[in-house]
């Protein structure tokens, strides 16, 4: 009942188009996550499948229903806000079952859906006490528990966990999708932050600019980005890139430098002189005890570690280069270290267009 | 030690001169309604002889300050009421609603802050005399003619605007969400979010309402519907009421703006505090 589906929606204030012919479709069922930089035009979607903001064209369709001129409360959705937007002069429990007041539901209901949507969320214990009165991670839940309590066919996250600290993002960030897990309403999720994106979504859908930049599942994005865009955007540390040029003759690839050669993955013939970015995830290089050919040599500038994990960012010919780790570092700062690449998982995208290039041999 | 001893003096000089110029004539006032001695007129009486309430039963019976006293709570009940609701109903749509001429309505609203009362009495009571077409009749001589006039109040809309404008808007999208139509949205969000204001604005428009002197003169010349303003007015001209009578009258007259501003205090504080910090 709650797929959403948009169809060549777009959305102008004034002169400036914000969304541009975007077309998505979400399942039922489906935790969707729209992420982008600022600006991408993430939120503005997510209020125009709300109904807060008019689509100036194209069409929403929740659930078959076409609803791209009804009013909010007739979308059969609920949100939850950056700011939670809880009604300061009213108690938890006044919150929580406003819409059900407004829908004139019996006064038994109203009790028995708070209390449920409560204890659901660890609000027992709060519900007579007014917003002014709870933490940060309180206020969420109840703007949290006040979607519930309608039990609507979509839910829709503006940003909710930007206002937590990092420890009570993780929890809440559980929270949510463990709820979803269990009522498995179709959820439309915005945020920047991708570690948010790839833990939660089922789907992501990144945008730029107000376009679709690309949609798929966490690791399709990750693993198959179409763009330069998606492939920098996506993943933390980010990717590494450098510009190359493909040399059919020897089989390799040419970095900017002249002289460091990478051998070049199967699947790419056809291309020879072309100028491309090669796209690396840190995880996919490994420091090797002693210079080789096919392999980067760099210099260490800094080691992050944050106990699970460490980061070794080194200067090289060709730019900064990140490599990451489950091992703890043993490099010091200014060693001199050779880098070697995992083949298969080198990307490459055609420099002029940042799209990128796939090879014969994948079919994914 | 000679010239700080010399400044303190001064300093409780400059004090006392404020207080008894601030203070004096309430207390001759205060002291005049109590006294039992009667005065001439002009008189007043800064030492408390006599005390009486006399002075109270004579003003509020015989000269039938009851009868106006209760002319001027029918008007600034119904007043007020009004005053407030209209200039609820106009700041909300000021503040929260994008419609064209907007920027032209604000303008004319604020317009009539300028215009002394004087400048628009004449054309204000040719208006009154007009008989409206349906009923039959004008507002002229009645309730209503004092009422009507004081309904629209720039001071309050603006005072009202100014507060819903700091309402954050994702409230009211959230309750656009769980299904509030506008006048739930305006009900159950904004006024209750805008209280203090309202007490502010409903002590403003009490006392300005209370204190009308102009309209009510011009409004009615019915003398069982003046207002006390209008009757203290009249009152104050008639030889035969001494000055006892006059300031018991005038204290009676004084009563409600105090009583309503001491039981809205706290609102009222708030609302001018809040209304200094957010500009």
């Amino acid at each position: 009942m709650g797929a959403v589906s948009l169809q060549g929606v777009s959305k102008s204030f004034g002169a400036v188009d914000v969304i541009k012919d975007v077309s998505i479709d979400i399942n039922e069922g489906e935790f969707c996550v729209l992420i982008g930089p600022s600006g991408s035009g993430k939120s503005t979607l997510l209020r125009m499948i709300a109904g807060l903001e008019t689509a100036t064209d194209g069409s929403i369709h929740i659930g078959g229903r076409d609803v791209t001129e009804l009013p909010p409360k007739d979308r059969d959705i609920a949100m939850v806000f950056q700011s939670y937007a809880l009604y300061p002069q009213m108690t938890v429990r006044e919150n929580m079952s406003f819409a059900l007041r407004l829908a004139g539901r019996p006064k038994e209901e109203i009790q028995k859906k708070t209390d449920e949507a409560a204890q659901m969320l660890g609000l027992e214990k709060l519900l007579d006490r007014l917003p002014k009165e709870l933490s940060g991670g309180q206020r969420q839940r109840v703007a949290m528990g006040r979607a519930i309590v309608r039990n609507p066919s979509v839910f829709l996250f503006d940003e909710p966990l930007s206002n937590l600290d990092a420890k009570l993002r993780s929890q809440v960030r559980g929270e949510i999708r463990d709820l979803h897990h269990r009522w498995r309403t179709t959820s439309v999720y915005v945020t920047h932050d991708q570690v948010e994106a790839m833990t939660m979504g089922e789907k992501i859908v990144v945008l730029r600019d107000g376009r679709v930049e690309q949609a798929g599942t966490p690791l399709s994005l990750y693993d198959y980005p179409d763009s330069v865009f998606v492939a920098t955007f996506i993943g933390s540390p980010a990717i590494n890139m450098f510009e190359a040029k493909i040399d059919e003759t020897s089989g390799t690839l040419i970095l900017a430098d002249g002289s460091t050669r990478i051998p070049l993955p199967s699947g790419y013939a056809g291309h020879d002189g072309k100028n491309v970015l090669l796209g690396i995830r840190p995880e996919y290089l490994e420091v090797a005890p002693t210079a080789h050919i096919g392999f980067l040599n760099a210099r260490v500038h800094a080691v992050e570690t944050t106990g699970s994990d460490t980061v070794v960012i080194c200067d090289s010919a060709v730019g900064q280069i990140l490599v990451s780790s489950k091992s703890r570092s043993t490099h010091s700062n200014g060693e001199q270290i050779s880098l070697s690449l995992a083949s298969e998982k080198i990307l490459l995208f055609d420099k002029a267009t940042e799209r990128r290039m796939v090879p014969t041999t994948q079919t994914t | 030690m000679t010239s700080s001893f010399s400044s303190r003096v001064a300093k409780i000089i400059l004090y006392a001169v404020i207080v008894v110029t601030f203070v004096g004539p309430f207390w001759a006032t205060l002291v005049t309604a109590f006294s039992g001695v009667s005065l001439k007129p002009g008189q007043l009486t800064l030492i408390p002889q006599s005390p009486t309430l006399e002075n109270f039963r004579i003003a509020i019976f015989q000269m039938k300050v009851w009868q106006y006293l209760l002319n001027s709570t029918i008007v600034v009940i119904f007043g007020t009421i009004l005053q407030v609701s209209v200039s609820a109903l106009a700041a909300y749509a000021l503040a929260r609603k994008k419609f064209r001429g907007a920027a032209v309505v604000s303008l004319f609203i604020l317009c009539t802050l300028m215009l002394p009362e004087e400048v628009i009495a004449i054309p204000l009571y040719l208006v009154m005399q007009k008989e409206i077409p349906i009923l039959g009749m004008s507002i002229y001589n009645t309730y209503l003619a004092m009422i009507l006039p004081v309904v629209g109040w720039a001071f309050s809309i603006f005072m009202l605007t100014e507060f819903m404008r700091a309402v954050p808007m994702e409230l009211e999208e959230a309750a656009r969400i769980d299904g509030a139509n506008e006048w739930q949205v305006f009900v159950n969000v904004i006024l209750p979010l805008v209280r203090p204001a309202l007490g502010t604005v409903t002590i403003f428009g009490f006392i300005m309402i209370w204190d009308q002197y102009l309209l009510p003169l011009i409004a009615v010349n019915d003398k069982d519907l003046m207002t006390l303003p209008v009757a203290l007015g009249s009152l104050r001209v008639d030889d035969t009421i001494t000055p006892n009578i006059l300031t018991a009258a005038t204290l009676v007259a004084m009563a409600p703006s105090v009583i309503v501003y001491l039981a809205l205090q706290r609102q009222f504080n708030r609302g001018i505090m809040a209304g200094a910090v957010k500009g």
